[in-house]
């Protein structure tokens, strides 16, 4: 199996983009990846590329490769979408680093792209409920913040997490957000505000929801033996995992561990030869709050059950015992499904090389980043490790 | 709307409505709803049984304004907030359902509950039904 | 074959609403002997209501859907106008597939009619065990008085071939179409009644005497034989009077009578009726029941207990008017519109 290595990445601000349609917002990322192979890189070289959505609202669920095709002129080449949920690109992401590593090309391209702010809110709401478990989770009158919550409160009856804990997972990415001008929520919030906020599926309130999102990322990967033909700081790919659940919640046995998380987890540190400690940031996948308190746990940061004790002893922010989530996070940079994975991608290759845009949210000394991205309640799950 | 069409609902009336399991006929294990291959062990005999409806609250949420999904959207401008709980039935298996005849300071994890035959939703005409739990009555 | 009532079950739905919600409204309130009466939340009506009953009739008498060979279905306000009911209920109970169903309508007499006809679907021998249930839960234009009254309830009852329990003697009908008297036209939600005061009040007390006397003479019996008589249509400070023209004292009528606490609950109440007044009814009393349809008719059986029946704790009609959650007025009208539909 070959060395792969990210040459260049790119993403757009996440938010609003009402001038631009999927394709376009695509390619805006796309672009932006281009350049960043800052010693050159012609499109031309791309041989496979994986993009990750969720469906764009439904406005085009087939044959979207083809979308891609077009607005980032790679036509011709094999282009496939692919689909798990929240997890879309993480998984893209992995099919580009297969075809890589298995010597079935040499350069690829992986990313993604949601639309969903255009959405009218019933749709929206229809489309938020699509990748859970529709005939009894959803006509039990629930979508996500529902099926968290129920996670959640399990959390907190199994191991005394305290409600306050969750809204200190919020506090954190908030204010990383506010310092990252590509977040869609640039604002900081108080653990006060965030205690008091609105209900949303108690436990959870307002700030414990991540946001809706338009938004792209992409990254170019190619043979690590070529990559220093496009860039001076390819970051390289060292581990890669992935794992599924079962659909709906209630069927699984535990609700406070995402297996899928913990198998993808264990292939990559194994994979990589790494442990837990020897990783210097994260990205976690933090639709709501308790997925970060409960990926604190899953990816091994600290032991079940302590996720509540490690936010609240302040060890995930820069200068702790594992800084997470200073993007922002989903919570504040914003979640555009099929473009969260490739995004984390993103910010591990800027942190990993120093060129992080805020200086303030600069992990110093980031040798080896973890990117975890989870699809709908935990169906599926990618985690990357990469290093410098 | 999402679409669970006519003969997907009605294919699963009997877990619907009357909470009908399929106990596997190698390991024991009563599934529901209904799957081809047992949950546990794989195997695909099974006896049915009406389950009691009764069991206790694993966990639950309150659903506030706006986190419903649009087939409930009638619903929660009704009443407002609603409860969906994970009820881990006495017969073992866990199901998902609202809550129904009870109110918020009631519902606690551990709470034993019974099953209740309501209206859940409407959708291409046809009152679609189901169960939901309160909490169970002494006696 | 004799048909005997095995088991009967109830239902009451939690939530009530006071007579002094409607005061602070509208500064008036035409049923002045109802003090409080049963709103169906937006998530029943009488399909789930029959569930509740019919599931209860069965626990009374510890007996299995399995059993059961045929169910029909009585209501004024079935949530189907065209599609059966009754095989909705069967379903939710997990009846076999080899039974016989029946949706009976129309009428607040229709619920006592599901049950003449289950005693005869048992004796003729078409099933051994047949269960009827009749759920109501009537509305009228919120704006006029008769939904004032409006109640919801649901009552189920047991007929079987094989057990004891309260023995159908004998039974007489009468037909009388009349004008102008609760009605309800094909496709209207809203039950309507044209107030012609005196003039139904004699045509329905000539249908009711006619009805009861012509029962009692076929039977060869007087008032003094029966315990208990159940009479249902009207409200309860009528029901006393009709029933003392009749020679029945209070004390033989007011076991039946619960409306005050209930409301109106069209099809229902008869059965719920007949089931509180079995339910600690003992050996050898004997009850007479006449349900009176308006603008139809009436219906009247007499009944004598070979075997108490059984209710189990929480289950008895106490229990359910115990078991109470009032609601204000304006609530009361967002459930009548949900219940309305769009």
């Amino acid at each position: 199996m070959r060395q792969v290595a990210i040459v260049g990445v790119g993403q757009t601000k996440f938010g609003d983009h009402p001038d631009l349609g999927a394709g376009d917002l695509f390619a805006q990322a796309f672009n932006e990846a281009v350049v960043d192979a800052d010693k050159g890189f012609d499109p031309k070289l791309i041989q496979e590329a994986y993009v990750g959505t969720l469906g764009v609202g439904g406005g085009q669920l087939g044959n979207f490769a083809a979308v891609v095709g077009e607005a980032t002129k790679i036509t011709g080449i094999p282009i496939t979408r692919v689909e798990n949920a929240c997890a879309s690109s993480g998984f893209a992401f992995r099919s580009a680093f297969l075809a890589i590593a298995s010597g079935i090309c040499d350069v690829a391209l992986a990313g993604g792209v949601e639309k969903m702010r255009d959405l009218a809110p019933d749709r929206l709401r229809y489309w938020l409920g699509v990748s859970g478990d529709t005939e009894w989770e959803r006509l039990a009158g629930m979508t996500f913040a529902g099926v968290y919550a129920l996670m959640a409160q399990r959390h907190i009856h199994q191991y005394g997490t305290k409600e306050e804990q969750l809204h200190m997972v919020a506090v954190k990415n908030h204010k990383y957000g506010a310092d990252n001008p590509k977040a869609q929520l640039q604002r900081a919030i108080t653990l006060d505000q965030a205690n008091k906020s609105a209900s949303v599926s108690h436990p959870l309130r307002l700030f414990d929801c991540c946001p809706t999102s338009d938004g792209a990322s992409a990254a170019i990967l190619c043979d690590a033996e070529m990559a220093r033909k496009f860039t001076g700081t390819p970051i390289r790919i060292l581990g890669v995992g992935a794992g599924t659940d079962r659909l709906a919640l209630f069927r699984r046995e535990d609700f406070t561990t995402l297996k899928a998380t913990a198998y993808a987890a264990r292939q990559a540190y194994d994979m990589a030869g790494l442990k837990p400690r020897d990783i210097s940031l994260a990205e976690v996948h933090d639709c709501f709050t308790i997925a970060e308190i409960m990926a604190y746990e899953d990816l091994g940061f600290c032991k079940k059950g302590e996720g509540g004790k490690l936010i609240e002893e302040g060890q995930t922010y820069i200068g702790g015992q594992i800084p997470v989530n200073v993007s922002g996070g989903l919570k504040a940079k914003g979640h555009p499904i099929g473009a969260t994975g490739v995004a984390q991608i993103y910010e591990i290759t800027n942190q990993l090389r120093g060129k992080t845009d805020k200086k303030t949210r600069q992990v110093p000394n980031a040798r080896i980043g973890l990117a975890h991205n989870v699809g709908g309640s935990g169906a599926t799950a990618t985690v990357h490790i990469l290093g410098r | 709307m999402a679409y669970v069409s006519i003969p997907t609902y009605s294919r699963s009336l009997p877990q619907r409505y009357a909470l009908v399991g399929a106990k596997c006929n190698s390991c024991g294990i009563v599934n529901i709803p209904r799957t081809l291959n047992c949950l546990k062990c794989g195997a695909t005999q099974f006896e049915p049984v009406k389950l009691s409806g009764r069991g206790k609250i694993y966990s639950y949420t309150t659903i506030s304004r706006g986190a419903s999904p649009p087939e409930f959207a009638t619903q929660q401008t009704l009443v407002g907030s609603y409860h969906v709980a994970v009820v881990e039935l006495d017969e073992g298996p866990k199901i998902v359902a609202q809550m129904a005849d009870c109110k918020s300071e009631e519902i606690k994890i551990g709470l034993p509950v019974e099953a209740t035959f309501r209206r859940i939703y409407e959708d291409e005409g046809m009152i679609r039904y189901g169960v939901k739990f309160r909490p169970a009555r002494t006696g | 074959m004799s048909a005997e009532i095995v088991s009967c079950g109830i239902h009451l739905p939690r939530l009530r609403i006071k007579r002094d919600e409607y005061q602070k409204t509208w500064r008036y309130f035409a049923p002045r002997w109802l003090e409080e009466k049963t709103v169906a939340d937006f998530d029943e009506d009488p399909i789930t209501m029959a569930v509740e009953a019919a599931l209860n009739a069965l626990r009374n008498a510890d007996l299995d859907a399995s059993q059961i060979d045929a169910l029909y279905f009585a209501s004024t306000s079935p949530p189907y106008a065209e599609k059966l009911n009754a095989s909705t209920v069967a379903t939710a109970l997990n009846c076999r597939s080899n039974i016989a169903t029946l949706d009976i309508a129309s009428s607040n007499k229709c619920g006592i009619s599901a049950l003449l006809s289950g005693f005869d679907h048992v004796e003729s021998g078409r099933g051994r065990l047949c269960i009827i249930v009749a759920a109501d839960a009537p509305i009228a234009d919120p704006t006029g008085s008769l939904d004032q009254q409006m109640g919801a309830a649901a009552a189920s009852i047991i007929i079987g071939s094989e057990q004891v329990g309260a023995l159908m003697e004998g039974s007489s009908s009468i037909t009388k179409d009349s004008l102008g008297e609760r009605f309800r036209r094909e496709g209207h939600r809203y039950l309507q009644t044209v107030d012609l005061g005196r003039y139904q009040e004699a045509s329905a007390e000539e249908i009711v005497t006619s009805c009861v006397t012509d029962l009692m003479e076929k039977l060869e019996r007087t008032v003094e034989d029966y315990d208990f008589f159940v009479l249902h249509g009207f409200e309860d400070g009528r029901t006393i009077d009709l029933a003392k023209r009749l020679g029945f004292e209070d004390g033989k009528v007011t076991r039946a009578m619960f409306s005050a606490k209930v409301g109106d609950s069209g099809a229902a109440s008869p059965v719920l009726a007949l089931s509180k007044v079995l339910e600690s009814a003992t050996l050898k009393q004997h009850v007479i029941l006449c349900s009176y349809g308006p603008g139809a008719g009436a219906d009247a059986l007499s009944l004598v207990v070979e075997a108490e029946m059984k209710t189990n704790p929480g289950l008895r009609f106490e229990d359910y008017l115990a078991r109470k959650e009032y609601v204000d007025y304006p609530t009361y009208l967002k459930l009548r519109a949900f219940l309305g539909g769009n």
